[in-house]
């Protein structure tokens, strides 16, 4: 493929969408890695619950029941319900995965391993939750959810309402995050655990509670990007190994580091993107999956990470 | 003066190792009470274990009479406070943010109290904005203390204040601690410088290997010639 700056240009703009979505969920990853020092592989999961909820909710749940078992939101205010709906289902799913899955191993055990291998599994039940539930089909939100209108911004470079629409709401969402953690009691606390959780406690911080919170956060983030995904590429129960690339996204930037997981997240959308664009889109992966390989090889600890102990 | 914290016949086995065996203390309103041992004597279990970091086999602990809940948090809620072992600050927060955390079982945090930590410790004012994690050993120290004031605690509890500090600090934050006593806060301290422990506290315990071995004034202590031999020094 020929170089041409539309096409450079195209590019970028659509990798930062990407990379914007990849930071919703890396952001995630690295939220729940800052307090509990594991890698939680079930926020792939909580993406897919985030994405069969919004898709339930615009179309009446039909996929499940044969039948619309209730109004379709469409007519109730569309996606934005949806979303809504998404965002706390997802939570609520990862709040009940940290409370069912996790904190028994936490309270008997310090090793962390247990952790990663306990969400790997939550990972697998949820995943065929879906596939027992509505089936392993590739569904499409209905059309009209997003709007289709594509800008035309000259030179043959067009932008999708979509695109721009997942780009502004990942800034909204990150941007709500950071104000969550600077600006708010409970923000300042999640920040003093991701230094020292135990210290946490002797503050009066109910870490318990604490942790709750954070998995909610990370549900909720998650849902939007799981909405964004499958309006990009379908929905379906495996939707969720997108995260592989969030979280390779999160420990290229430094696993626990927020503004590592939004900076490694970018790179890694524009990385897939231009090469999608100047080389071939089979090669994405690749060039992924290279560039943690080299990331790990001259700086382990990532661009914002601070130890360089086990990040599994 | 009533007594205002009270441990019970307190056991902490670490599996088959018994690291406290038995051990009782009192501490009165507006007190000073240390404990003191050789390393690994059992006083940092001990502290712990008051706080809810660590299970008890056996043991109990009042506040007034009343019996201190089992979480952490809990237990800072009702009135305690610890200074941990090696300060314990969060590094990647400021100075002011540290503070503030100390604050947050308030559900209302008074500007004042922020002010009288400067007051005590004028260095932790100047830096106010800085890592906690850029402070000096000393300030870290401090920090920690001011730290663990912002909850207003009735018992302030200090595991090894004077862990790896130059004498002159260990003498400036002595001085604040006998300041902070004065403010009303009971203090109760475990220090392996028995000297300076000693020297703040009113009564002193003890203990060799998870067991209490001498309890009474500390200025009968300090001329114990046994405790002398053991923990002074000479």
């Amino acid at each position: 493929m020929d170089f041409n700056f539309s096409t450079l240009f195209q590019q970028v703009i659509n990798g930062l969408s990407l990379g914007s979505v990849y930071a919703l969920i890396a952001v995630g990853y690295s939220l729940v890695y800052s307090i509990l020092s594991f890698s939680n592989f079930a926020h792939g999961g909580f993406l897919v619950v985030g994405g069969y909820i919004c898709y339930g909710l615009l179309t009446g749940f039909d996929v499940a029941f044969g039948r619309e078992v209730l109004l379709s939101v469409p007519s109730m205010g569309g996606i934005w319900l949806a979303g809504l709906g998404a965002m706390a289902g997802a939570g609520a799913v990862a709040v009940l995965t940290e409370r069912l899955a996790y904190k028994p191993i936490r309270e008997h055990t310090s090793m962390t391993l247990y952790l990663l291998i306990a969400s790997m599994g939550v990972s697998i039940v949820i995943e065929n939750i879906f596939v027992i539930l509505v089936g392993g089909r590739f569904r499409a939100l209905p059309q009209g959810t997003f709007p289709a209108a594509t800008f035309d911004l000259g030179g043959g470079v067009t932008v999708n309402a979509s695109d721009l629409l997942s780009l502004g709401f990942a800034v909204f969402f990150l941007g709500g995050l950071q104000f969550f953690l600077m600006r708010t009691r409970w923000g300042l606390a999640i920040r003093a655990a991701a230094c020292d959780l135990r210290t946490a406690g002797l503050m009066g911080v109910n870490v318990s509670r604490l942790i709750g919170i954070v998995f909610f956060v990370a549900g909720i983030l998650a849902a939007v990007g799981g909405v964004f995904l499958s309006a990009r590429y379908t929905l379906y129960p495996q939707l969720g190994g997108i995260t592989t690339k969030a979280f390779v996204a999160a420990v290229i930037g430094g696993l626990g580091s927020l503004p590592g997981a939004v900076v490694g997240s970018l790179l890694l959308g524009l990385a897939e993107m231009l090469t999608a664009g100047f080389v071939s889109s089979q090669m994405r992966d690749l060039v992924v999956f290279s560039m943690l390989v080299i990331m790990l090889l001259i700086k382990p600890a990532g661009f914002f990470g601070k130890q360089i102990s086990d990040k599994i | 003066m009533g007594t205002l914290l009270e441990v019970k016949n307190m056991s902490v086995s670490y599996g088959a190792i018994r690291a406290l065996r038995g051990f009782s203390l009192t501490l009165d309103e507006r007190e000073i009470v240390a404990v003191i041992g050789a390393n690994g004597a059992g006083k940092s279990t001990f502290m712990n274990a008051v706080m809810g970091m660590t299970a008890c086999e056996s043991g109990d602990v009042f506040l007034d009479g009343a019996a201190l809940p089992r979480e952490s948090w809990r237990i800072v809620r009702s009135g305690l406070s610890l200074v941990p072992e090696g300060r314990k600050v969060f590094t990647t927060l400021t100075v002011l943010e540290n503070l503030r955390i100390g604050a947050f079982p308030l559900s209302k945090p008074d500007p004042r109290d922020m002010d009288w930590v400067f007051s005590l410790f004028p260095r932790l004012g100047e830096r106010r904005e800085q890592p906690a994690g850029t402070l000096s050993g000393g300030e870290q120290q401090m920090l920690a203390i001011g730290r663990a004031l912002m909850s207003r605690p009735r018992v302030l509890l200090l595991d090894e204040p004077s862990l790896g500090l130059a004498p002159i600090i260990i003498r400036d934050i002595f001085a604040e601690l006998r300041r902070i006593n004065e403010e009303g806060v009971s203090i109760l301290i475990v220090e392996q410088n028995a000297r300076q422990a000693l020297l703040l506290s009113r009564r002193a315990y003890v203990l060799q290997t998870g067991c209490l071995v001498k309890e009474g004034d500390s200025k009968a202590l300090l001329a114990d010639p046994e405790i002398k031999a053991a923990y002074l020094g000479h």
